[in-house]
This record gives structure tokens, sequence and C-alpha cells, in this order.
């Protein structure tokens, strides 16, 4: 059977195939054989030929975390929309439309753009101040501001929309 | 017996407390916790109602809650902390680092109230907190400073010239600062005037006081900092340097010790200087005085830390000296009962901080609830947690989360056994920093001891975490795998997080598609 993920930009498409007592497994890279021996709640020994690897799993609200190799890794469903998350900040994107969220509660310090702007990728849209820093929260894409939703001095909260970006095709 | 016999024979002094507040949260307060168990004192604490399950409540003797989330509701709140001392019969409160660690108003109202607050005098604590009057005081005593003003300025157009006589690229920092707020770099008179703005704003939220002054910006220094300890009758001792270069928005994320740039030469003539430091500040406790080092090797006075701080760890581990015991010592009024010429260093102590930040995100502070954890453990490895499975971590609060510490004979010894803790320190359910600095350990420029303060700019910007392709397949297959068995995602309303967590073992024998 297959799988996908979505794991930050990546978009991974995992087959797996039960095999003498294991998995061969592919994800893009080639078929391995790997074995994944009991553990307790949490733990996963693998095994794949003579290295032996452990990971620590839990899963809650449709996110699944792994730590293998000291490192996290959090797979989610793939989203309609190509590209998923955009990384340098909060957004989300449909149809086009960018919106850029609080990542957590603060204050709306100032809004730096008005309706109708053109702003180029990395062009800081609001000043947000959280947990004593201030935090520039900028469009991750060129487009145009197509509406601003919150105004100077506004206490916001985490997730809260701010500002709405028409973005080139989607 | 009471519970306390049980973690240790008292053995006080006559002068010692029975019983200390510690006005604080998270790993510090449990490290000051087990301070106190050592000595024989009973431990109170007090938290916010976010705070209510947290460890350092679950472990000190006694707990009183004192707010609401909020830091200006609680852990702020100087007359709900000093009442509550007083109530509870504390007669002495340590501050930790933070919040009120280092607010002269503070010491001075415990003081008034009949107790003793752990750290150094109000006024000292003054004295050094200014940074403006520190860089006075301390030019006035023979030490070099860092190039920059001695006063504030009255209007842009001032601080424009200032900024022309000193020099570009310039430092704008917050006399009345710390922990790397109200600091920004202005690369010419252009990026002047609007980083001074933000400056001044990030000042008056985070310290209630917008003194501003330019300092020259020295390219890619070394942070190096002195431990001191002096107690109330005139003894004072420095236990060597850390060097905590490596940072992120002007705060420390990597400290060492010993530094690699320094030789014994240096060593003792920067040890002076902090001796020098101390003297000229009436200062008393634990402390520490940083320095900056340049590459050719020239040192300057940075600031005084008044308060124990959060990398206080890895001087432990090189010199053999418990520093939180020893400011409840010297708080109690005890002779400083080490000498100079007996301190040394042994082996080499390095501390990574994990955060509840987005290393991919700027450091972004994250939030959420920790799915599952577990500490490493072996030879040489120390872990300050302030953590446990199943916590709600804030967003109102600093986002360290734990420290760890490792030790060894020699730095690559040290190093090794870091990258090998990192490596077994799952922490799920919220982003931390145990990936980035797992990498950052692994760096050739880290192995090579080239840290500065630009270190992260220039070596580790626009970090990812999955370029090693091999491992997200892996932990894709860990998570296919486990969907596969048929998990059971959670009962609702069911918090425990062990519930949550995937369990693909729950049905029983092995099953093959297509048989």
């Amino acid at each position: 059977m297959e799988l996908k993920y979505r794991c930050g930009t990546n978009l991974l498409s995992v087959s797996l195939e039960s095999k003498e007592g294991g998995w061969l497994v592919d994800w893009g890279e080639g078929e391995r054989l790997v074995n994944i021996s009991p553990g307790k709640p949490g733990i996963i020994a693998l095994s794949l030929g003579d290295e032996r690897v452990r990971a620590y799993i839990a899963h809650s609200e449709g996110r699944t975390y792994v730590f293998i190799g000291g490192h996290t890794f959090v797979f989610e469903e793939p989203r309609g929309d190509v590209g998923g998350e955009l990384g340098g900040g909060a957004a989300e994107v449909s149809d086009g439309k960018l919106c850029v969220e609080a990542p957590m509660p603060g204050k709306v310090v100032k809004v730096c753009i008005g309706e109708g702007d053109e702003v180029g990728a990395g062009e800081v849209l609001v000043i947000l101040e959280a947990m004593k820093m201030e935090l520039e929260l900028a469009s991750p894409q060129a487009g145009k501001v197509s509406s601003i939703l919150v105004k100077d001095e506004e206490l916001v909260d985490a997730a809260q929309v701010l500002v709405e970006v028409e973005v080139g095709d989607s | 017996m009471a519970i306390l016999d049980y973690f240790t024979l008292a053995h006080t002094t006559t002068n010692m407390f029975t019983k200390i507040l510690i006005a604080n949260r998270g790993e510090i307060a449990v490290r000051i916790i087990h301070a106190c168990r050592e000595l024989g004192l009973r431990s109170a604490t007090v938290y916010s109602e976010a705070d209510v399950n947290s460890l350092h409540v679950q472990l000190a003797d006694e707990a009183y809650c004192i707010g609401p989330p909020p830091a200006l509701e609680s852990y702020l709140d100087m007359a709900k902390i000093i009442a509550c001392a007083q109530e509870c019969g504390a007669e002495a409160i340590h501050p930790g680092y933070g919040f009120l660690a280092e607010n002269h108003k503070f010491a001075g109202k415990v003081a008034k109230a009949g107790l003793v607050f752990i750290g150094p005098p109000a006024k000292a604590l003054k004295l050094v907190g200014f940074k403006l009057d520190a860089r006075k005081a301390v030019s006035r005593a023979g030490v070099a400073v860092i190039p920059g003003m001695s006063g504030t300025a009255e209007d842009a157009k001032a601080f424009a010239k200032e900024a022309d006589a000193i020099g570009y690229p310039v430092l704008i920092k917050a006399s009345a600062g710390g922990g790397g707020k109200g600091m920004r770099v202005a690369a010419d008179q252009k990026e002047l005037a609007k980083a001074l703005e933000g400056a001044a704003r990030e000042a008056e939220s985070a310290f209630g006081d917008a003194t501003m002054y330019l300092e020259k910006f020295l390219e890619k220094p070394r942070h190096v900092e002195f431990q001191m300890l002096a107690d109330s009758h005139g003894n004072v001792v420095h236990l060597f340097e850390r060097e905590c270069s490596i940072q992120r928005r002007h705060q420390k994320i990597v400290e060492e010790t010993p530094s690699p740039a320094l030789d014994d030469g240096l060593r003792a003539e920067m040890g002076d200087a902090a001796l020098k430091v101390v003297a000229a500040s009436g200062y008393q406790n634990a402390g520490t005085v940083e320095f900056l080092l340049t590459p050719e090797g020239e040192f300057y006075f940075l600031e005084v830390n008044a308060r124990i701080q959060v990398e206080h760890p890895i001087t432990e581990a090189v010199v053999g000296v418990d520093l939180v015991a020893e400011q409840i010592k010297i708080a109690a009024g005890e002779q400083l009962s080490l000498k100079q010429e007996e301190l040394s260093q042994r082996g080499c102590a390095i501390e990574c901080r994990i955060y509840a930040e987005d290393a991919e995100q700027g450091f972004l502070p994250a939030s959420g609830k920790i799915l599952f954890m577990e500490e490493p453990k072996g030879p040489g490895i120390r872990i300050d947690s302030g953590i446990t499975s199943g916590d709600q971590v804030s967003v109102y609060y600093d986002p360290i989360l734990s420290k760890v510490i490792s030790w060894g004979p020699d730095r690559e010894s040290a190093r090794k056994r870091m990258v090998s803790a990192l490596a077994s320190y799952p922490i799920l359910g919220i982003k931390t920093t145990v990936g980035f600095l797992h990498h950052l350990m692994l760096h050739p420029a880290f192995i090579k001891g080239e840290t500065h303060t630009g270190f992260i700019d220039q070596h580790m910007a626009d970090w990812r975490s999955d370029k090693d392709s091999e491992l997200l397949g892996l932990a894709a297959t860990v998570a296919a795998v486990a969907e596969t068995r048929g998990l059971d995602g959670g009962t609702a309303g069911d918090d425990s997080p062990q519930k949550r967590v995937f369990d693909p073992w729950l049905d029983v024998g092995r099953w093959e598609i297509g048989k």
C-alpha cells in the first residue's frame, strides 16, 4: 500500500509491503527491507540490514511526530493545493489568497502596508509584539494586499489572520 | 522522620536559613530546590495558574499559587511574592534568573520586609543594572569598556552625530536592558533612525525604560564571561571563564568552558579585570562579568549579569563548585570557603539550551503539549529540566525547556558526548531546538572552536532539519508502519499522553497482505 505525507515543504509517498516478517519499503530512493521490533508505547526499534535505529513516535490532532537520529519530523496529511507550507512565517494559501497569521498571541505594533499595495517576497507586512519581542511578519510571496484585518495596538490570538495577500497562480 | 530528612542530613550552621521562597519557575526553580535539599533547607515555591502541574511545583516542599498566567500578575508581582514569603515563614527569597532577579526595587523591598534577598545588595544591583552607570564605574576602575557613548542622547539627530563619531556599524542598546532585548545593529545612517525606534519600543515594553545608547559594533567577537563569587566579608574569587559566543537574537544558546581562545596569560589578565569590576561595584553573591574578546586578543567590558545564570552548570562541571549552594551560604552570612589559588579547571564542559522554538522559522517561540519526552543519560551528561511528558508549554514565559550539559576530559570528548545526548533526546509535540543544536555540534567550524557571535548567521542561516533525505525517508517509514498497524489515536477526552502515543502492538500476531 501507499501512504502520502507532507513534512514541511516536502511531499512524500511511502509504499509498504509486508514481507518476511518485516516490511519492504520505498520512499522514493529504492526498495529497502526494514524490520520493526516491538517496543514500549511511543518507541519503535527499526533495523535495516545490520543497522539498528531507535525511533520515537507520538500522534495528536492529525499530526504524527517522529524523532529519529536527533531530529524531529512532523508528518501531516498532504493538502490539496500545491506547496503547502510556504515557510517564513505562518501563512496559508488557498485559491491564490495568502493569509498571514499571528504565530502566537500578541499585540499589533504597526501595520506597515496599505490595502491595494503591491508587496514583494519577504516584505514586512505587520510588526507584532509578543513575549516582549518584536516580530516582523513578512509576506513569503510577492502579491497585492487584498485586505488588512487588524489595526495598530490591537490584541490578536494565535492563528488569527492579520493580512490577506493575493498571489499569482495557485 | 520528616520527609526532608530522607534527602539529606541537616548540617546547618546557626546562620543558615530554615526555609527559602523560590520566586521563579521551570528548570531554575528545580535547580534551586536541589540546592535546598542538599543544604537541609525547606523549599517553598510560587507558581502561576499556568504552572499548576509543572515539575517545580511538584518537587518543592511547599507551593503557593500567586496568580493567573501573565507574569505581571504572578511571577513579577513583588507584593504578592513578599507576602507569600512572610506568610509561609521563609527567611530568604531566591529570585532565580529573569523575572525579578535583577530588579533593585524588589531587592530593596525584600530587605525592608526583613527578609534576605539571595543576590547582590540593592545598591550594587542598581549600579550594574543600568549599563551606562556600569560602564562609567568600570572605566574609572581602569578596565577597558567597548568604545561608545557614556550617556544617552536627546533625539535622532544627536544619536546620528554620536554614531558618526563612533563609526558604523553601531549597536543600539537599552541601558536598562538584558537578554538581547532592545538591541539592534545599524549598518549606516539610513538604518539608524528606524532601528532606534524599534529598539526603544522593545525596551519600553520589556524593561519600562527606553534610555538608549550606542556602542561600536565589534565584528565577530567572542563573548567570554567570568563567574564571580563575593561574600559579605570582602572575599571575592573568580571561577574562570565561559565562552558564550553562539547566539541567536543576541541570546546565548551554546556555552562552553574553557574558552578555546584563552591561554593562561589572557585568562589571568581577564580574571584580574573581572575582580576589579566586582570591587568597583560593591558586588556581592554570585554574578558574572562579561567581556567581548576581539580576534586580535583585545578584551572589553560588556556588562555585569547580577544573577545566577542559565549557563552556570558548565562552571560547576569544570571547577567542581555548587554555585547555587554558594549563593545561599553567602546570603546567610557565611564566609567564602573558596580560595583563588585552590580553584582550577578540570576537563571541558558544553551546554546546549533547549528552547521551545522553531529553528526553521527564525526561532519563533512554539507552544503546545509535550506528548512524549525521554531524557538522555550517560557518563558526563547532565540535564537541568523544568519539563515532563504531558506538560503544556505556553507562550507566557521565556521558552527555555531544559539544558543539556556534557563534560569530558577534553573538548572533543565533551562535544561527542553532547552529540550523542542530543541524538537521544526526543521531545515530541512541540518544536524544539534539539535538531538544530545537534547539527551545530557536528559543524566543522564548531569542531575547530571557531566560535564568535556571528556563528549562526555565518554557518547556519536558513537551516532546515530535513536535509538528510535518508533520515526523512526512515521517519516517514516509521509513521507509515505505525499507521498501517492500526493505531489508536487516543480516546477523546483522555488527556493522558501515553494514550495518545502510537501503540502499534495493540493487535496480536502477524499478518501478510494477500494471505
